[in-house]
């Protein structure tokens, strides 16, 4: 019987069944059939509510949601276009500059192509780049900056993996910067061939002045992010508490953007309906992660893993690979919650840091994001820009190319993700 | 039936009035966390643990609400590539079974307030432990209400827009 449900089941998770109740329900199998209270799955559960760092998940979602609902993305917008609008390749590096910022705080749920999609796509036609480039770029854009903190993907991992947070928001930032340079370059030699009056925009310190004033209170967030968790003057809960105070205040005081009566509840409700998605998911996979670790199924794994794979470097493709297939099925949170806790301990063995795994692991999934057939971005953008899912697979891969590049580097390289976490924690 | 959509209804709306509560405090308390613990040295006792178990609150009845909104995090390549005619079959099979497990989720939960009860634990400020936990038994329930909520309905689709009046 409990062979015929897990089956069941696993077919039930690819018909669509919501994953909250595929991973509570292996957990209540797992643990009937081996005759421990199913209430066990609940104590798990409960867990939850003693991780210090879980406070940061919903006061990050809520900024991240304050920022996206305001007239933030415009200024934004206007601040990176007015800064860097004058280099080679101009508007696509601002297109950029503006996904990483602004989904650095939204957590690549989707919303940075649909709140800024719309803005940045005539933006690039108008400037001269071909449609293709111009929706492969803000197709692959819709992901990046996941990297950079404070991005909720990190902090989940953090949670998950049991890995200090203020670590991985330091290790993600030069890998996080190696993919916009690389990126970067598809952009210049785009906007050499578009000619330097249509790609370009002359810079003009009026006009760097004005978008700078606009966007004056929204700014300093930066800052009070980046010297706060860099420098270690807030834990990374301490930054949501600041950031979500303080962007209620600015939108709705002092910008007015949005209504205390008419927009604020709303946001509330539909910013706490994505944390409730994740954080279910997490709960029920706390239970069932404690079943396997009962049944010394990671041990076995790892087993496993140590007949086959002999190396670190192999080690290390099959994980890039496992991981791009994984990206494709499933969105970033859920894969973290599932994944993570069964890789964790191969990858030790494998002498592979918990903070370099987290690295790896985002930028796999946000690049499994973009990648046909199934990559969520492909399907948000197809949405979004009224275009096929088929057109947009050919105008992503050249910049599927690009990321693969900057992955290799990032998983061959453990530097690059770990230097900045010695230098600055004095590990 | 129609009893029972206005019930939802009424819920969903009490369930958002609560997120809309439980979230403002919170951002307030942390906040000022923050500050007392920067500047003054000093802290709230038994902030940090209450707004943990606040974070549990608002998560269950923001998945319930989540439900509601069929916003459920779920692998969809399946029900992406087929036809809207059998998607409808799958989803009733798929949510008649997420209704089962999460009506054994609720009594799951169930199982550990009653422990928790005999207990007698006291999480901060005289706050016995099982009144911050019961929130799981019944997000679960809830959760499982909307499940069952949507699987009828699609069992039995109302026939015309008129259907909502007598």
């Amino acid at each position: 019987m409990i062979p015929a449900a897990s089956i069941a089941l696993i077919l039930l998770a690819v018909l669509g069944m919501p994953l909250f109740a595929v991973i509570g329900g292996a957990a209540l199998l797992g643990f009937y059939s081996a005759e421990v209270n199913v209430a066990a799955v609940m104590v798990d559960f409960y867990r939850m509510a003693s991780a210090p760092t879980l406070l940061a998940i919903p006061l990050f979602t809520f900024a991240g949601y304050l920022l996206a609902e305001s007239r933030a993305p415009q200024r934004l917008l206007a601040v990176s276009r007015a800064l860097v609008g004058w280099m080679p390749g101009g508007v696509a590096l601002v297109t950029l500059i503006t996904c990483a910022g602004f989904t650095a705080f939204t957590g690549a749920s989707g919303a940075t192509i649909v709140a800024l999609g719309g803005l940045l796509f005539p933006m690039l036609q108008q400037e001269g780049f071909s449609e293709r480039f111009s929706l492969g770029l803000l197709t692959t854009s819709g992901s990046l900056g996941l990297l950079f903190a404070p991005s909720l993907p990190l902090i989940l991992y953090g949670l998950v993996a049991q890995t200090r947070v203020d670590h991985l928001f330091l290790a993600g930032f030069f890998p996080g910067l190696l993919i916009i340079a690389v990126l970067s370059l598809a952009c210049m030699r785009a906007g050499r061939g578009v000619g330097l009056k249509a790609g370009r925009h002359p810079f003009s310190l009026a006009e760097a002045g004005r978008a700078i004033q606009g966007a004056a209170w929204e700014l300093p967030l930066i800052p009070i992010i980046l010297v706060g968790i860099y420098g270690g003057f807030f834990t990374a809960t301490e930054a949501a508490a600041v950031s979500a105070f303080y962007l209620l205040v600015v939108e709705v005081f002092i910008y007015r953007d949005l209504g205390l009566r008419r927009d604020l509840p709303r946001i509330m409700r539909e910013s706490m309906v994505l944390v409730g998605g994740i954080l279910i998911i997490l709960g029920a996979a706390l239970g069932f992660t404690s079943f396997l670790i009962d049944e010394e199924v990671p041990m076995r794994l790892l087993a496993v893993a140590r007949e086959t794979i002999h190396s670190r470097i192999v080690f290390l493709i099959a994980l890039n690979l496992f991981l791009l297939v994984v990206g494709m099925m499933m969105d970033i949170f859920s894969a973290i919650i599932v994944v993570v806790p069964l890789i964790t301990p191969i990858a030790r063995e494998f002498g592979i840091d918990p903070v370099h795994l987290g690295i790896i692991f985002l930028t796999n999934l946000e690049i499994g994001y973009a990648t046909p057939p199934v990559g969520l971005n492909l399907f948000i953008a197809s949405y979004r820009f009224e275009r096929p899912v088929t057109e947009l697979y050919r105008a992503s891969l050249p910049f599927l190319g690009l990321l693969l590049i900057a992955l290799i580097i990032i998983t061959y390289w453990p530097g690059l993700s770990l230097f900045l976490v010695d230098w600055v924690a004095g590990r | 039936m129609k009893v029972l959509r206005a019930f939802d209804r009424g819920l969903a709306r009490a369930e958002g009035f609560a997120i809309v509560v439980f979230l403002g405090t919170m951002v307030g308390v942390s906040f000022l966390q923050v500050i007392l613990r920067n500047f003054f040295h000093t802290g709230l006792e038994g902030a940090d643990t209450l707004l943990r178990h606040g974070v549990l609150w608002i998560a269950l009845l923001g998945a319930s609400l989540a439900t509601r909104q069929a916003r459920h995090i779920r692998i969809d390549i399946i029900p992406r590539l087929i036809p809207a005619a059998q998607q409808a079959w799958i989803e009733r099979i798929t949510g008649l079974a997420a209704f089962a497990v999460s009506v054994s989720l609720a009594g799951a939960g169930w199982t550990l307030v009653r422990f928790e009860r005999e207990a007698r634990t006291v999480l901060a400020l005289g706050i016995p432990t099982w009144v911050a936990q019961v929130i799981i038994p019944l997000g679960f329930l809830l959760i499982a209400f909307r499940l069952g909520l949507m699987t009828l309905e699609k069992f039995r689709p109302p026939k015309t827009e008129g259907d909502e009046t007598p």
